[in-house]
């Protein structure tokens, strides 16, 4: 069986600087993959290639052996691909129900959850009826992962998700992205600083410096390698 | 007073219309569209010399309209599209487009001014002690109507619901898979047939010139600023208050200063409630 998610040597430049020099992957159906790496080694830029935000300078990526980079954000969506934001900054005076419903027509006969189910699993329950800008940054956060689901993705990308989250809250979260994972069969690419949130989540890692891939492997694997320990890990 | 009350509403819905072409693209864009202001021009010169060149009014109009949705769009695919990320360049880019379709009037037509005539100039409306002209009449009654139009496309089509979502916050929109620039052109589209609908409905009062829309699109700025940024509503009622206004003080104090009572109301509104009429802290179209 071949990949779902096919990363072909995918290179980004902005002027001169490469944000993506070269990164190559694949990821199955219900996977969960961390990308982890210094501030600027090009993790938000990569998401940005598979997104559709960002057209490659070279090198492609392919959900089910069709092209899916190059093609605009919006094509993405429809095609299987949601991403969140490393921001938050959510639908200000519409509730996440309203902004939810709009979501349903992305979906084009994807598997996905009802509303209120995958609101309740984000633990976003008593947050649907409430506009966007009165909840709390960690909810607006959840809130924009819903919305991503609700889109009923195929492959997922997380932007620093956890990101001003507690103990309790991140491990909450990393339980919700695993059953989306393991019932939706949803492929997942979560970047994020926080290791305790990350590492258990990971079935494998991907550590990016300076644009490229300096390390892949498991999470214990990438624990104990020693370029990352010394470029990443060692600092954290 | 009735007959003032009268005239401050026919001024309020012409800012209404305007404002709210001008709150629909910063909403949905973030600018601050002087270029409005060309396209209102370049639309009443089409009907203009549509209709001297012996084109029925109606027909004439419809062209006019064509030409102001047209030009809007241009405006945006040409040049605002290229500068969403650096949103400072905004008002700079926004003046210069407006200098320059001012301009492309003034080579095409020349700078005399010129006046509209309509067949419904010389229908005067009596109601009890008040009177409308037939030209303030037929702006009331298209105001309403284009109005109402945007409401309905706004709140029942689904590309109106991804224009609030992109209004509403432009990631989430992103998130949704709502394909912005498709958005863009259209908030652009819907503003420059808003902008040709009052060329037309007030060039007959005023007179088509290349500076006809200076004054009116300094009002509905006000007027924008009054509804809160992005508020179609929030225009709506904006446009209104300040007619209103407008129209009392230039009849009970002096004509003269029209433009200044509505800035004087801009100001106390500001001091009192910064976030606008409709006061929320959020951007939004609806
Ligand atoms: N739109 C852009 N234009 C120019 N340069 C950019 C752009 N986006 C990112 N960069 C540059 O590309 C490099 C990688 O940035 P990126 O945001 O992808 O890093 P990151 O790994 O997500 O960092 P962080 O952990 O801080 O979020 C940086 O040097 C950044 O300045
Ligand atoms: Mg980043």
């Amino acid at each position: 069986m071949s990949a779902l998610l096919v990363v072909e040597d995918v290179v980004k430049r902005f002027g001169g600087v490469a944000a993506v020099d070269g990164v190559s992957f694949t990821l199955d159906a219900g996977q969960v993959l961390g990308l982890i790496g210094p501030n600027g080694s090009g993790k938000t830029t990569l998401l940005g290639v598979l997104a559709g935000t960002h057209d490659p300078t070279s090198g492609k990526v392919t959900l089910d052996g069709r092209t899916a980079s190059g093609r605009g954000a919006h094509r993405a969506v429809s095609a299987g691909i949601a991403r969140t934001f490393q921001t938050t900054r959510l639908f200000g005076t519409w509730t996440l129900r309203e902004a939810l419903r709009l979501a349903h027509g992305e979906r084009r006969g994807r598997p996905g959850w009802p509303d209120e189910q995958i609101a309740n699993l984000l633990g976003l329950g008593d947050a649907l009826d409430r506009p966007g800008a009165s909840l709390t940054s960690a909810a607006q956060r959840l809130a924009m992962i819903a919305l991503a689901l609700a889109t009923g993705p195929r492959v997922l990308l997380l932007d620093e998700p956890a990101v001003g989250m507690d103990g309790t809250e991140a491990a909450a979260l990393a339980a919700a992205v695993r059953r989306a994972a393991g019932e939706l069969g949803v492929a997942v690419v979560v970047v994020d600083h926080n290791m305790q949130f990350l590492m258990p989540l990971a079935d494998t890692v991907l550590v990016m410096a300076a644009g490229a891939v300096l390390a892949s492997g498991t999470p214990a694997q990438i624990r104990s390698d020693e370029a990352v320990i010394a470029s990443y890990l060692g600092e954290a | 007073m009735s007959q003032v009350l009268v005239n401050g509403v026919f001024l309020g819905c012409l800012f209404a219309v305007v404002a709210v072409g001008l709150t629909l693209v910063y909403g949905v864009m973030e600018v601050p569209n002087f270029a409005h202001a060309g396209v209102i021009v370049l639309s009443a010169y089409t009907t203009w010399s549509a209709s001297a060149a012996g084109l029925p009014f109606a027909l004439a109009a419809l062209a006019g309209i064509a030409c102001g949705a047209l030009v809007s769009v241009l405006t945006e695919v040409l040049a605002y599209r290229w500068i969403i990320d650096r949103p400072a360049a905004a008002p700079a880019v926004a003046l210069g487009l407006m200098l320059i379709l001012q301009n492309v009037a003034l080579r095409l037509y020349g700078g005399e001014g010129r006046s509209l005539d309509t067949p419904y100039d010389r229908v005067l409306l009596r109601l009890g002690g008040v009177s409308l002209s037939g030209v303030k009449a037929a702006l009331v009654v298209l105001a309403v109507v284009s109005l109402l139009a945007l409401h309905l496309l706004l709140s029942r089509t689904s590309l109106g619901r991804a224009m609030r979502a992109v209004a509403q916050d432009r990631e989430a929109a992103a998130i949704l898979g709502i394909p912005m620039r498709r958005q863009y052109a259209l908030a652009f589209l819907i503003a420059g047939v808003l902008g040709g609908v009052a060329a037309i409905a007030y060039a007959p009062t005023f007179q088509v010139s290349p500076y006809m829309a200076d004054e009116v699109l300094l009002s509905a700025f006000v007027v924008v600023v009054l509804g809160g940024l992005g508020s179609v509503w929030g225009a709506v009622a904006g446009g209104l208050v300040l007619g209103v206004v407008e129209g009392l003080g230039s009849a009970y104090l002096s004509p003269a200063y029209q433009s200044a009572f509505g800035f004087l109301l801009l100001v106390s509104i500001l001091v009192l409630r910064p976030g606008g009429l409709r006061s929320t802290n959020a951007r939004r179209v609806a």
